[in-house]
């Protein structure tokens, strides 16, 4: 499975919303997607820990990395290399 | 049947939601997790607690003090409250006729069940242990639950970054997803662990769930378990407790029925 659909399959079981699996690397996540709250970054971060076995340090995160799907991707690629 | 029980408890009325009727000598205590995750667990919890009923296996699911119905504010309770309410539900569950208690610890009620699992094993006849998806370190489930104090600043767009971990330490009470949280309460969480030590007093049947199979910590943990006495079991599932919109995992419901036998 490739990183995007890795993390599509992450972002559509955190937010339960079937619509991940269209969306493409330019689309507008935090901001954009009303699902997309505080708890679900919680969420998403939490299951990427786990799936990939790393640690996720608070000050590493700020907006910019859930501005889109490939800011997110970039941002998990560079954790788990 | 569903009843509402209010039960007398040294700070507080706890509060105590019953499915099901008493019809033999045993039920079930539901330690439910706290915060938000014991919101959104809250369906998941209760369509199980029904399935428990159905099969004559009356379910008790407390709230404990200053969570859900109960009395009293989160920030004026303690884990140590907490043991005391758990007791305090067994006593009244002992007081209905049943003399043979089951407890399900769903997530942080997991942690806090098998942290005081001598003490509880000492004042309640139990005998049987169900655990869902165990928090196994409080630390870890402060961390994350600090965390959505962070993900709101991120949504503001504040540049700012706190440490709020020690921020709370330090003695400033922080309100975090609509919870004060203390620095007294923020110590005692995180000073409960499941430790490499560990070993159940009663027969343990336990949940790994939104997983295929033990995640390495359980495995390590349950290594030397008498295994006589663990039933380990994986279930991949939405994670309910931290996922809005999720109501009923039915399939859940049959497997965790099943782990338990009642002789």
């Amino acid at each position: 499975m490739s990183l995007q659909q890795e993390i599509k399959t992450i972002l559509t079981a955190a937010l339960q919303l079937d619509e991940v699996d269209s969306w493409d690397e330019n689309t507008a996540i935090l901001g954009a997607i009303p699902e997309f709250d505080s708890m679900a970054i919680v969420t998403v971060l939490t299951m990427v820990e786990e799936n990939y076995g790393i640690i996720i340090e608070d000050d590493e995160v700020n907006a910019e990395v859930f501005e889109t799907l490939a800011s997110l991707m970039a941002f998990i690629s560079e954790k788990v290399s | 049947m569903l009843t509402g029980h209010f039960i007398a408890s040294e700070q507080g009325q706890l509060f105590i939601t019953q499915f099901g009727d008493i019809t033999g000598d045993s039920a079930i205590l539901c330690l439910p997790s706290i915060t938000e995750e014991m919101n959104l667990a809250r369906a998941v919890v209760a369509k199980q607690a029904q399935c428990f009923a159905d099969e004559n296996l009356p379910c008790f699911v407390l709230d404990y003090y200053g969570t859900g119905d109960s009395e009293g504010e989160f920030e004026q309770a303690s884990t140590d409250i907490w043991l005391e309410n758990i007791i305090a539900a067994g006593e009244f569950i002992q007081q209905q006729g049943v003399s043979n208690i089951i407890l399900w610890g769903v997530r942080f009620g997991a942690l806090l069940m098998l942290n005081h699992q001598k003490t509880l094993h000492q004042q309640l006849p139990i005998t049987q242990q169900i655990l869902w998806q165990p928090v196994i370190n409080g630390k870890l489930f402060s961390s994350q639950f600090l965390r959505i104090k962070q993900a709101k600043n991120m949504m503001s767009n504040s540049a700012e970054k706190t440490n709020w971990r020690e921020y709370v330490l330090q003695g400033n009470d922080t309100e975090v997803a609509g919870y004060l949280l203390t620095k007294s309460m923020l110590q005692a969480i995180e000073s409960l662990k499941i430790s490499q030590e560990f070993q159940p007093l009663s027969s343990l049947h336990w949940f790994e769930l939104s997983v295929k199979e033990p995640t390495p910590l359980t495995k390590r943990l349950s290594a030397s378990w008498d295994e006589t006495l663990v039933s380990m079991h994986c279930f991949d599932c939405p994670r309910f407790w931290q996922v809005p919109e999720i109501f009923a995992l039915p399939e859940l419901e049959q497997l965790t029925l099943r782990a338990v036998s009642v002789k």
